[in-house]
């Protein structure tokens, strides 16, 4: 027996490792970084439901699956063998306190919140899933990673891996599919079950209406789906993948898009060549694009505010939108010899490249990206 | 107004004829020190840039003592060479060939306009360097790239942070595309410096053209080598274009302005009145703008 826990422990550091590895990427190839969060069957079926479409390729289907399976028979043993958060929760076990600081499991009533909320359309609280949370600690700065890892790591040293036994939900998932364990599993939850229920339905039905239309809607990844907010699971697969580094965490906005991913284009554009977003996502709030279908996709359209405009308010020489533009879509309106940009709204892509350039200073940037929802195709090609 | 006394007046018509007389002379003077262009022609992109480094080593070659080029092409954009948004990868290859053979070490330091990982690549030139071993600079990520520096000389623009290698190398070397471009009309040399300095940004603000213009005349190539294979007319800098000349030309000075001059006639009949930097060169006296004053020698590869 201690010889299988050395061992186990030795597997589970390993996997912790490469796991790291995997969230933080670097040179990896970018499918890598979807890898964590796209194990979690949890997050396929309830996504799956809530989309009313199986997203997922085969590719992306079967590791999901086989862990599914492994559960049928084994019960926890992805939690107590390979689960990154797990071991991460695990490790101050030898120091805990073995206090309760959460007498009451709640893991059941959460796990059935996320299936009852996605057969309604809505995954709600599937943000709790192990592996998304996993995958945000590359991410760490933004508030949700920052405050739940370190909270329940922090919670371990007091009650051991309280998070794993008395709330996640994808544990709970486990436990209920083992064959051998169902009916004991289900019964013994019954209050939990209807609780879920409750909660998951309320929740499907009253978070769309929050807060709707308060904020300017963000500019989204291209690819991202009408329900972009709803079933996106902050794992931040996106802002990782990112070569310009132009998703980001949404600050404010309302309760459904809370700390969901938007673009911002202070710092890049999204690339003209650059599908990398579209091939991380593991919940299907992202749809794969080819490169082509990428090319033609608008996530926005610019427009210009002519009072800022170096070039319409100020006569200068600039057209500097227009320089980087990728896609011709700045078109030229001369005043003399000054010449002054406007936009083409069927060729705008809304990539930013321009609100990224545009040097107008005197009362802040001339050109901006206004979102585009539903995302279009324009038609053409590369 | 001040009357003029007779001593005065014979003393300033004395000076004024003793001018006028040795003017023959000046304008001799003047005629020896035309400012040669050569302009090569031919179909083969290789062909033409060996004719042209052959020219560029019986003229003086680097200097005497150049063991460090800097060389600046241009490669900001995520373009293929076909567009012509960058500076072929072919002439970039035989210059780097003939220049390293000739016993110079070679950087091309480049502060791209889109990321350098897909600029460099699209563009051709991150293969043709590795080929040659040189490093290509990406002057956006690489740390302490930039140096500020006065520019006595210029009117509006009067310091600005270059990268750091272009101020160090021996011999420095000019290589762009000749090209369409919104705010400029067009970006052959002088525009091309854009890509060495780090507030390229506040130069659209203070005045495009003068800006231009007054950084020409503190950064002075060794050698301006324009591209003009093939440019867009339309939709530059970055294209792509559908509406593309194919003069098969490179031009070689050692006075950037002139190159500019002699490109643009691909473009416009008369560059000084269409392109504003041009003239405000020739109005600062930067470099020869008027071809009459040029020798330009034509050469068919």
């Amino acid at each position: 027996m201690a010889k299988l826990n050395g061992l186990k422990f030795v597997v589970r550091l390993l996997i912790l490792a490469a796991a790291l590895f995997f969230v933080i990427g670097g040179p990896l190839p970018v499918w890598m970084e979807r890898l964590i969060p796209a194990l979690s069957p949890l997050t396929l079926f309830a996504e799956s439901i809530a989309q009313r479409s199986w997203y997922a390729g085969l590719f992306w289907s079967l590791p999901p699956l086989a862990v599914l399976v492994l559960a049928v028979f084994k019960g926890r043993f992805f939690c107590q063998w390979i689960c990154p958060l797990g071991t991460l929760y695990n490790l101050p076990q030898k120091m805990s306190l073995k206090k309760k600081v959460l007498p009451l499991r709640l893991n059941a009533a959460v796990f059935w919140t996320i299936i009852s909320a996605s057969i309604l359309g809505l995954p709600a609280l599937l943000v709790l899933d192990p592996l998304s949370t996993f995958n945000r600690i590359g991410t760490w700065t933004a508030w949700i990673p920052g405050l739940l890892v370190p909270l329940f790591f922090l919670l371990s040293f007091f009650q051991p891996q309280v998070w794993c036994t008395h709330l996640c939900p994808l544990g709970y998932g486990f436990d209920l599919v083992n064959f051998k364990n169902t009916k004991r599993v289900f019964r013994r939850d019954r209050r939990q079950f209807l609780t879920g229920l409750g909660i998951g339905g309320a929740a499907a039905v009253i978070l769309p209406g929050i807060g709707k239309n308060k904020t300017t809607p963000s500019v989204l990844p291209p690819g991202a789906t009408e329900q972009f907010s709803e079933t996106c699971t902050r794992c931040y697969a996106c802002l990782s993948a990112c070569p310009s580094g132009i998703i980001q965490v949404k600050k404010g906005g309302s309760l459904n898009e809370l700390a969901m991913p938007e673009l911002c284009f202070d710092g890049g554009a999204c690339e003209e060549s650059c599908n990398r977003c579209s091939q991380v996502c593991p919940t299907g709030a992202i749809r794969r694009l080819s490169d082509g279908k990428k090319w033609r996709t608008q996530i926005g359209v610019a427009k210009v505010k002519k009072g800022k405009c170096l070039a319409w308010a100020d006569n200068e020489y600039c057209m500097v939108c227009d320089e980087y533009c990728p896609y011709n879509a700045i078109e030229t309106i001369w005043r003399g010899d000054i010449a002054c940009p406007v936009v083409n709204t069927d060729l705008c892509r809304g990539c930013g490249a321009c609100e990224n350039a545009c040097p107008a200073f005197r009362a802040g940037k001339a050109i901006f990206v206004h979102s585009l929802q539903p995302q279009q195709t324009i038609k053409g090609t590369v | 107004m001040k009357k003029l006394s007779r001593r005065e007046f014979v003393k300033t018509g004395a000076l004024s004829s003793a001018a006028l007389a040795a003017l023959p002379h000046l304008a001799h003077a003047e005629e020896k020190q035309k400012t040669d262009v050569w302009v090569f022609t031919g179909s083969n992109n290789r062909a033409l840039m060996t004719a042209c480094m052959e020219t560029l080593f019986n003229h003086g070659g680097f200097g005497p003592n150049a063991k460090k080029v800097a060389l600046k092409v241009n490669a900001a954009w995520e373009r293929t060479p076909e567009q012509a948004a960058n500076t072929h990868p072919e002439l970039v290859d035989v210059f780097l060939e003939k220049a390293i053979a000739s016993g110079v070490k070679v950087v091309i330091p480049e502060n791209p306009c889109h990321r350098a990982e897909k600029s460099f690549s699209a563009s051709g030139l991150q293969a043709v360097a590795d080929k040659h071993k040189v490093k290509m600079i990406d002057l956006k990520s690489a740390k302490n790239a930039f140096v500020e520096v006065k520019i006595p000389n210029g009117k509006t623009l009067t310091k600005e942070k270059v990268a750091r290698e272009f101020l160090e190398a021996d011999a420095v070397v000019n290589m762009p595309v000749a090209k369409h471009h919104g705010g400029g009309k067009l970006t052959i040399c002088m525009k091309n410096w854009m890509g060495a300095v780090e507030g390229r940004k506040l130069w659209h603000a203070k005045g495009l053209h003068q800006c231009i213009a007054d950084f020409s005349t503190f950064m002075k190539p060794t050698w301006a080598i324009v591209d003009a294979t093939c440019c867009m007319t339309t939709k530059g800098p970055q294209g792509p274009s559908e509406d593309m000349i194919y003069p098969q030309q490179i031009i070689l000075s050692r006075d950037q302005v002139a190159a500019d001059v002699v490109a643009a006639l691909l473009f416009h009949e008369d560059p000084c009145a269409t392109i504003n930097y041009l003239a405000i060169a020739r109005d600062m006296g930067i470099g020869e703008t008027d071809v009459r004053n040029m020798n330009i020698h034509h050469i068919t590869v």
